[in-house]
């Protein structure tokens, strides 16, 4: 009786959870498959005569596509680079005695807490007189720094790499940066792929540096189109809820690809990343 | 030769911190003291001094801001360690039966971009949405995103996009604890509520640490949700300090004092994170 009462609260506690995380999920996939005139009448959580004008719309009309390309381009390459540089530095501060590495580790910490859109404006007027603003690089190498990336890989570094393994590789006459790549990187794989995930997303999040360093439309993200749709196509309403809901369907199954594909390293990763007992 | 090994793994990324996060710093700080018309070639035209500090301190729009994402963070930094910590529990006492699905399903709305989050978000709170009836039972009527309702919608955004991350951090935190602990616990006759109450809530300590962290950083970064809301309703220009900042540049283009707005804010973070960097600095092993 017991164990049947249990049951049934997992059931139901499953249920509220699913409810909540992903009603707002299942409603836009629902809604992506509506014409807008009907959009908000009727059965909101069931399809109703479903038809994929809105994908056809919006994938041979509108810069969606490009603006997923831009994504995986930028967000791709920011997590690529910034999980492979806060690694070689997380590595350095974690398992290198020098002078200078207690203050360097403070500094991490403390930038970590520098909030990103604070620098977004003075970070578009230094592109500027770099001219790189409004490139791909005006995005991918202002993401790439990641504080809070070089933070994690240092307690990472202290927590899952023996120091005896790295000697042993030494003593074996490796050269440092043999020891990185062969020894070091196998440990590092599931918080690499924590960090690309975490990077990718920051770097898509960070929308209000895209509104300042990205200003045409051919380099713009999907945030940023979807967003651009939202302001400027008022005048046609069907075509902006096409675009959006499509666009927006389409990016939730590429995380969702994404998530599935890479969820068992990224528990793995986070946990080692955050504890320090 | 080899005690220099360090320096080449330190370099990359040492460079792009110097380029992007220290320089657009003092890059800020020196924009600051200057007043320059739209007209001018460069933006270092018009010494003023500490005039434009004079004007922030002044600035009940900024102060405002400042308040309303306080008062934010007192709302979401509580909300958040009770939610992920229940919902951590819960889903580390059945871990055998759910297997990833309970996780996976609450990580999910981290991957959604927060502007596509907030969008479908602010379709649900859309008079005649679905959720239109649960507003109505909350005493609403139709006006989910009514001014002085906006923080509550903001806050149930940030809650769907971000528990789920905080679980799976918790969840990690909840596996490591060693079953010898939950097994001499048992011996001495502890309940499962003793059990979570004096070995789990220990020993989440740092991870509990970590997530404040994370949400008292996030919190400065308030910009998207409400910038997206405010094309589904009116949200004030001056809703969140970042809010404000884009709004002194692109619309009203006084870009030396949006510099001085944006240096006050980095220098606050500063301080805070000076201050909590002594809680969560890991302790050196060696």
């Amino acid at each position: 009786m017991a164990k049947l009462g249990r049951h049934a609260i997992t059931i139901i506690v499953v249920a509220l959870l699913a409810v909540y995380f992903l009603l707002p999920l299942w409603w836009v996939v629902v809604a992506s498959t509506k014409p807008y005139a009907s959009a908000f009448i009727g059965n909101a959580i069931w399809f109703q005569n479903p038809t994929l004008y809105n994908y056809v719309y919006a994938f041979t009309n509108s810069s969606l596509p490009l603006w997923l390309f831009n994504s995986v381009v930028e967000a791709g390459a920011a997590g690529i680079i910034g999980a492979f540089f806060a690694a070689m530095m997380g590595y350095s501060l974690g398992k290198f005695n020098f002078r200078g590495r207690r203050a360097l580790t403070l500094l991490v910490a403390i930038a970590l807490m520098i909030p990103s859109t604070a620098i977004a404006y003075p970070t578009f007027v230094l592109e500027a007189q770099l001219g790189i603003a409004d490139t791909y690089w005006a995005m991918v190498l202002p993401s790439s720094v990641s504080a809070f990336g070089a933070y994690f890989m240092t307690i990472y570094t202290e927590e899952t790499i023996p120091k005896e393994v790295l000697d042993a590789a030494r003593v074996d006459g490796a050269s440092e940066f043999r020891v990185f790549r062969s020894v070091a990187i196998p440990y590092f794989k599931p918080a690499l792929i924590t960090l690309f995930i975490i990077i990718f997303a920051a770097t898509w999040n960070n929308y209000l540096l895209a509104l300042f360093v990205l200003r045409s439309g051919s380099l713009f993200m999907i945030p940023q189109g979807l967003e651009s749709v939202l302001i400027n196509g008022s005048s046609f309403p069907q075509y902006q809820y096409a675009i959006q809901m499509a666009g927006s369907v389409t990016t939730v199954l590429l995380m969702v690809g994404l998530f599935l594909a890479l969820e068992k390293y990224i528990e793995a990763g986070l946990g080692l990343g955050a504890v320090k007992g | 030769m080899a005690r220099l090994t360090h320096f080449f793994f330190l370099l990359p990324f040492l460079a792009l911190f110097f380029i992007f996060i220290v320089t657009p710093i003092f890059y800020a700080f020196g924009l600051s003291f200057f007043n320059a018309s739209v007209s001018q070639a460069s933006l270092f035209m018009n010494y003023v001094g500490a005039t434009q500090y004079s004007r922030v301190l002044g600035d009940s729009t900024f102060w405002g801001g400042y308040a309303t994402m306080l008062y934010f963070t007192l709302l979401w930094v509580p909300l958040m360690f009770v939610l992920s910590f229940l919902i951590a529990l819960f889903l580390d006492s059945r871990r055998g039966k759910l297997g990833s699905l309970g996780k996976v399903m609450v990580f999910l709305p981290y991957g959604v971009p927060t502007v596509i989050g907030t969008l479908m978000w602010g379709y649900m709170y859309t008079p005649g949405a679905p959720m239109a009836s649960v507003y109505s039972l909350l005493g609403l009527g139709n006006e989910a995103l009514a001014p002085g309702f906006i923080i509550y919608a903001m806050l149930n955004i940030v809650v769907w996009e971000w528990v789920g991350y905080n679980v799976v951090i918790l969840l990690a935190g909840l596996g490591a604890i060693p079953k010898t602990f939950y097994d001499a616990a048992r011996l001495d006759g502890a309940s499962s509520w003793q059990v979570t109450r004096y070995v789990k809530l220990p020993m989440l300590k740092r991870y509990f640490a970590f997530i404040a962290m994370l949400a008292i950083i996030g919190d400065q970064l308030l910009f998207n949700e409400p910038f997206t809301l405010s094309n589904l309703s009116s949200v004030p220009f001056g809703y969140t300090p970042n809010l404000y900042i884009f709004h002194v540049t692109y619309f009203l283009s006084e870009f030396n004092y949006a510099a001085a707005v944006a240096f006050v804010l980095i220098a606050i973070s500063f301080v805070i994170a000076v201050i909590g960097v002594r809680f969560f600095m890991p302790e050196r092993s060696r």
